[in-house]
């Protein structure tokens, strides 16, 4: 558990601070999301499966929560995708595409989210 | 601090977590303990006995549902109001109900009111 947060910090110093945390931590995201991907590829994986959904869905809501807008599109498409897959769906290979295309268009908007942020543009 | 709203928070994505604390500590001035997981949070919910559960629905392992129904069933900490947080859109009000559920708040949330809509909620009125 977490201790409280210093209250003599300024909240908008603080709050830049979480967002550059979030930001950070995007390309982990991004990895998770690949190798559960490639393992998908790879064979029927309920873990893979598993793994998959919950980064999507995580990322897809978080993103939203920290307004970076040019994620949720497609965190919420692989999040579409994936529960399909975390339902125990089919694994065919149409939606296999259609994810690694939603991943290459989650790429890009990471790009395009890190340096709106390092712009000052964020939020 | 000592008479502040206190709250527990439960969920699995750090970034998150950090937002949530930082929104309800700085909007509201809420005391507000993290937790990382459902058993984590359900030890810190007996622990503390806070005015208010905030708990992420989908996380591995013991998912909001489970964490719920365990805080319901447990006389110390039943009385506790749980409020869902969550990106999923389409809930089913019967599993809502049958776990009690206080209510949901659906991500993303708008910083200035996420604590007033927790408190409404909660039934605890206007922050």
């Amino acid at each position: 558990m977490c201790a409280m947060l210093e209250h003599d910090q300024d909240p908008d110093g603080l709050l830049a601070e979480v967002r550059r945390e979030f930001c950070d931590g995007l390309p982990g995201r991004l990895e998770t999301l690949e190798t559960a991907l490639e393992r998908l590829a790879e064979g029927c994986d309920a873990g893979a499966a598993d793994a998959f959904y919950r980064a999507a869905h995580s990322l897809k809501g978080t993103a939203a929560s920290f307004e970076a807008d040019e994620l949720v599109g497609p965190a919420t498409a692989l999040a579409d995708v994936g529960l399909g897959w975390f339902k125990g769906g089919a694994l065919d290979s149409a939606a296999l595409v259609a994810a690694r295309q939603e991943l290459e268009r989650l790429r890009g908007a990471v790009k395009r989210y890190t340096a709106r942020l390092a712009g000052g543009a964020a939020g | 601090m000592g008479n502040s709203f206190r709250v527990v928070l439960v969920d699995d994505d750090s970034d998150l977590r950090k937002l949530v604390k930082l929104t309800l500590e700085f909007t509201a001035g809420w005391e507000v303990t993290v937790a990382a997981d459902g058993a984590e949070g359900i030890d810190a919910v007996r622990k503390i006995k806070p005015d208010l559960a905030v708990v992420d629905l989908m996380m591995p392992g013991m998912d909001g549902y489970e964490v719920c129904r365990q805080l319901k069933g447990d006389a110390e900490t039943a009385d506790i109001p749980v409020v869902f947080l969550t990106a999923r859109k389409e809930l089913d009000p019967a599993k809502l109900k049958e776990v009690g559920a206080a209510g949901v708040v659906v991500k993303p949330f708008e910083p200035e009111q996420l604590a007033g809509r927790l408190r409404e909620l909660s039934g605890g009125g206007e922050s």
